[in-house]
């Protein structure tokens, strides 16, 4: 692993129980510092399953490194730790019926005195446009403002890596912006799983298709985006 | 229709003044009260109407909810009560109506305990639960599981109230009685299949969370009680104390 890598992916596979081939397979993926990757592709391509793995959530083979510390049985918990998630449906992760309750668990779990943690997490919910939602119960949000709460408690424990999936598909084109601009002040490596493509073009300077869990392509520029989006068009997909 | 989350806050009498642990606190001993009080006599019958109309203007509900958690209670009592009583009166060849009096006094503390319950969760928001349970001093493990549970009780509400929107525009209550009945009988296969997925999700997310029961928890209250909390609390006790008494009497 080099030393700048916050993220090594060496030759995972990722089968699921009950199918008969790989949901993802053989996938080697190094991710630097401050670098921020795109994950692109169809559905059922493998976009999800690789963030699962890289947080050790789905049973993978072959090697996974965060930080410089390799993923097992023992590491998982100090690797989540340096890890920020947001989950493609943003309920199934906020815990608590208050926001800035939920925003703050990130930091009152590492042992954050409540104020401090509060105060941070109101500065964290502030940052993605939802500051005036820290004392609302997230059952009476619209999708998107749950999708910004759940991604606060994210951003706010400045993990050095951030694995987001489908991080704008709820969003307005305003939140979109503003979300992107956050995420682009920020150190953390980013890895988005997404199919917005004017969104993946504006955040990240990395590009990687995955096609029936492999990488098909990995290129720093954006004219892959439009390679794929032709492909799209054409449908030439799996021909 | 009142649902899961809609059970929660929203009242404005005087008991919202109090601290969410007081407010609990009260209501519990409201509950116990009502199940003690002897319905035997004309006094006990008398009182235990004046706790629970009292208790109820003190947490002054939405009207809409107060008639919902009365006729919810009517419906889930009266007709079960009046079979037993009917069984009850064949079975002893008895033909006054004296058969009647358990099973009205079993429906009675049952009415009070569904009205006395919503009225107190009115007073208690959601988002009070936590520190009103922090205020009781549970256990962390137990309020976690407790704040839990009613948190993801509240979004599969949530969620149940979105499929039976999407199944009426869809054109459920248009459907032939058939395949209504069809679609009727599939809805808790979907929703029990979309629970078992939602559940290994919620896991997953808890695990990248770091979330375990009273992980990262942090009790919220002081621990010193306002004048007007223990005020309440002392008269809530006395309550109960006299019910007891009266039961013991009677």
């Amino acid at each position: 692993m080099n030393g700048n890598d916050v993220l090594l992916c060496r030759s995972v596979s990722v089968r699921y129980e009950g199918l008969s081939r790989d949901s993802l397979s053989d996938v080697t993926l190094r991710v630097g510092a401050g670098e921020r990757v795109a994950l692109l592709g169809l559905n059922g391509s493998g976009k999800t399953t690789l963030l699962n793995a890289i947080a050790g959530l789905v049973p993978s083979t072959g090697e996974i490194a965060v930080d410089g510390v390799s993923l097992s049985r023992t590491t998982v918990r100090r690797i989540r730790d340096g890890i920020g998630f947001l989950f493609g449906v943003p309920d199934d992760q906020i815990l608590f019926p208050c926001v800035i309750d939920d925003v703050a668990f990130t930091l009152l779990r590492r042992g954050v005195p409540r104020d401090e943690a509060c105060r941070r997490a109101g500065e964290a919910l502030r940052a993605l446009g939802v500051g005036d939602l820290a004392s609302a119960s997230p059952h009476r949000l619209s999708q998107g403002e749950r999708q910004r709460v759940a991604l606060a408690g994210a951003l706010v424990s400045e993990p050095s890596l951030l694995l987001l999936d489908e991080p704008s598909s709820s969003l307005d084109p305003f939140g979109k912006e503003q979300l992107a601009q956050r995420l682009e002040r920020l150190r953390a490596a980013l890895v988005v799983a997404t199919h917005d493509l004017v969104f993946a073009r504006r955040l990240c300077n990395r590009f990687v298709m995955i096609e029936e869990g492999r990488i098909a392509e990995d290129c720093g520029d954006a004219t892959a985006v439009a390679r794929y989006e032709a492909r799209c068009a054409q449908g030439s997909f799996g021909t | 229709m009142v649902g899961f989350l809609d059970m929660w806050g929203g009242g404005r009498g005087v008991v919202c003044r109090l601290a969410p642990a007081t407010r609990l606190f009260c209501g519990a001993l409201v509950l116990a009260t009502g199940l003690l009080l002897p319905l035997e006599t004309g006094f006990g019958i008398v009182s235990w109407m004046g706790v629970l109309v009292v208790w109820t203007a003190l947490c002054s509900p939405p009207a809409r909810r107060l008639w919902a958690a009365l006729a919810f209670s009517l419906v889930l009592f009266v007709p079960v009560l009046v079979l037993v009583a009917l069984v009850q009166r064949v079975a002893a060849g008895d033909g006054s109506a004296s058969a009647y009096v358990p099973a009205t006094m079993a429906g009675a503390r049952g009415v009070f305990c569904v009205v006395a319950s919503a009225s107190t969760l009115a007073t208690v928001a959601l988002s009070d639960l936590e520190p009103a349970l922090d205020g009781l001093r549970a256990p962390r493990a137990f309020s976690a599981v407790v704040v839990q549970i009613a948190h993801q009780v509240g979004l599969m509400a949530e969620e149940s109230r979105r499929v039976m929107l999407a199944l009426r525009m869809r054109g459920l209550h248009a459907a032939r009685p058939a395949n209504r009945f069809r679609c009727v009988c599939q809805f808790p296969v979907v929703w029990l299949l979309r629970l078992l997925a939602r559940a290994e999700r919620v896991g997953r997310a808890m695990e990248v969370r770091g979330f375990a029961c009273g992980t990262g928890h942090v009790r919220v209250d002081s621990g010193w009680l306002a004048t007007r909390d223990v005020w309440a609390r002392l008269l809530a006790v006395a309550l109960l104390c006299a019910s007891l008494s009266a039961r013991i009497l009677a």
